[in-house]
């Protein structure tokens, strides 16, 4: 009788675990179409030959499967070159700012002092300050600068990098209140423990605290870097002959349009938009792998929040 | 001695939380608090822009009479970023949503992850202008829209003769039909939960599943309050993207101004609003705040 029951209860569970995998499954395509819709069609289109796109019969899947859209884009582009530049500018900058707004978000998490919510609030404050607002002054001060003592900044990647270690690089404010809320959220016992050993704060940061920190360091990189490869807007302020892709993509249509216009044989209407979709996805295409490789370091950092806890 | 040891101690403790800050307060103070202040300063003048200098001329308070009195597009824009904060806690109880699905272990998480991982990087770039620019997608994506259109007027029809008046249900079809732009603007905040949702220790669960607690109790128990810290930070980023972000359209009126090279009038809104999207942060953060309990303190 009660081997019975236990059965039944057995069953009951694997039924509601199969009922509720299904619902979630069915949940999540759903809500994916909507975001998946725009990169399939991205997807199919920079597959296709451009004639197709005035075929009705085609919607969907192509009947040319061709790459030549990806070959004029790279060339136009200058793919290789502009990788590696945005590559490593966007990085740079991301891991300067990655490491200040961890360490000023541990300030305001663990320590009291005068005036702490005051400025904490301000942090929070600078978010609220179009980016272009205070670019304009930033970049008068700077000529300033460089005219007063003769170092030439502007039309470097110095102010895009000092903005960053300063706490005040793109939506720093954002970061700093995330790792504010992580910090304050971590159990305080490793670090009394690294005290009593001796440590001074700033060693119980770096041993201890940014050690447990990774999944949430993970996401503010990533965030981050999303932002700063995104950037134009003060790249081409402060660096312009760094030329990133985000700048090169959105250029890329008027480069198209005159590209071939000497030689008598124009880009199309439809081949614009062939080229642009799949330079769009070559331009996606690092975040998204860096983010699919870094993602399974989510996982991994559970584990590591699960010794701290 | 014992005594003295405590003291310095203390005061330790409270001087490295200078040190901890100091790299952001030196830029605060120079690359933020300065140009912001200059940028006060410009909306009070006229001005004009010259090879590598400004050229100021003092105005008054010509161009907050222009914003209130003579520019008719200004308050509308105004009122209807103000008014797009009502999505704020739909996008944040749909990314929460969302991020407990994909936090739980099933085949093809990292691809459901990189998905809603996808309108984060579309969104804040030059793919989204891309995008908008194709007149073929906007066309597919038009008769898409047309039909879910339709869809939704139904069901206006059924929440009607469910015996809601019209004001509730047309609110009900007008939040849900805008489902596309919701699961769009919420990339970052699944993100930043999913962190949250990895931070809680395992080890409460297991208790929980000893106690005999069901999936609701420990939802409600142990991941929400878990989480509750996150989804403060993801209302006060949700309000700062409705406000500031690119479909914000106060934040469009800024960057026309910039571009038109009307520098001074862009100052001034920016001052503005500045002002009142500060007190709107500031009162909700305090108040949901108090509601927000940290794990030590």
């Amino acid at each position: 009788m009660i081997v019975k029951t236990e059965k039944n209860n057995l069953r009951y569970r694997r039924f509601t675990a199969a009922l509720w995998s299904f619902f979630r499954a069915l949940l999540l395509i759903g809500l994916a179409f909507v975001v998946l819709y725009t990169i399939i069609y991205m997807l199919v289109v920079s597959f296709r030959s451009p004639s197709e796109m005035l075929d009705p019969a085609v919607v969907w899947i192509t009947r040319t499967f061709t790459l030549q859209n990806y070959k004029y884009a790279i060339q136009y582009m200058e793919y290789a070159s502009t990788f590696m530049r945005t590559f490593i500018l966007a990085l740079a900058c991301t891991l300067l700012q990655c490491f200040t707004c961890s360490v000023t978000g541990y300030g305001f998490a663990r320590f009291k002092f005068k005036g702490r919510n005051f400025l904490f609030g301000c942090a929070i404050l600078t978010m609220l300050v179009p980016v272009q607002i205070i670019m304009m002054p930033q970049f008068i001060n700077y000529v300033r600068f460089s005219n007063v003592s003769g170092i030439e900044l502007i039309d470097t990647p110095i102010p895009l990098m000092l903005n960053a270690l300063l706490g005040v690089g793109l939506k720093s404010g954002l970061f700093i209140y995330l790792c504010r809320q992580f910090f304050r959220n971590l159990p305080k016992e490793l670090e009394e423990a690294a005290y009593i050993d001796g440590c001074g704060p700033v060693k119980a940061y770096f041993r201890v605290a940014l050690g447990s920190s990774w999944g949430i360091m993970l996401v503010v990189f990533l965030l981050s870097f999303v932002w700063y490869w995104n950037d134009y807007y003060t790249v081409t302020m402060f660096y312009s002959s760094a030329a990133p892709m985000s700048l090169q993509l959105s250029n890329l249509h008027s480069i198209l349009v005159t590209a071939r216009n000497d030689l008598g044989t124009a880009f199309s209407f439809s081949e614009i938009v062939v080229i642009l979709e799949s330079a769009a996805l070559l331009f996606l295409a690092p975040v998204l792998l860096l983010y699919g490789i870094l993602q399974k370091r989510f996982t991994q950092s559970i584990t590591d929040s699960a010794i701290v806890g | 001695m014992k005594k003295r040891r405590a003291v310095s101690y203390e005061m330790k403790k409270r001087n490295s939380g200078y040190l901890f800050i100091s790299l952001w307060l030196v830029g605060f103070s120079l690359l933020f608090l300065v140009p912001f202040v200059t940028s006060i300063v410009y909306s009070f003048n006229d001005v004009q822009i010259d090879v590598g200098r400004l050229i100021m001329e003092p105005v008054g308070f010509a161009n907050f009479r222009r914003m209130f009195l003579e520019d008719t597009d200004f308050l509308p824009s105004f009122w209807a970023t103000i008014t797009s904060l009502v999505k704020v806690p739909f996008i944040v109880m749909l990314s929460l949503f969302i991020a407990l699905l994909l936090n739980q272990n099933f085949h093809g998480r990292t691809l459901a992850r990189s998905v809603f991982f996808l309108p984060v990087i579309i969104m804040s770039g030059p793919v989204m202008t891309i995008l908008n620019t194709d007149t073929f997608f906007s066309a597919v994506l038009g008769s898409e829209r047309a039909s879910t259109l339709v869809e939704f007027a139904s069901a206006q029809d059924l929440l009607k003769t469910a015996g809601l008046d019209n004001v509730v249900s047309s609110y009900i079809v007008n939040v849900t039909s805008q489902l596309f732009t919701l699961v769009w603007s919420s990339g970052i905040q699944i993100l930043i939960f999913l962190s949250g949702l990895q931070a809680v220790p395992q080890q409460y669960y297991e208790v929980a599943a000893v106690e005999g607690a069901t999936s609701w109790e420990k939802f409600w128990k142990i991941t929400f309050p878990s989480v509750a810290p996150m989804m403060l930070v993801n209302i006060v980023y949700t309000m700062v993207d409705l406000l500031l972000g690119d479909s914000s359209s106060m934040y469009s009126r800024i960057q026309f101004a910039i571009s038109q090279v009307d520098y001074s009038y862009a100052a001034s809104m920016a001052l503005v609003c500045f002002a009142v999207w500060a007190a709107l942060i500031l009162a909700v953060y305090w108040i949901i705040n108090r509601y927000v309990h940290y794990t030590i303190d």
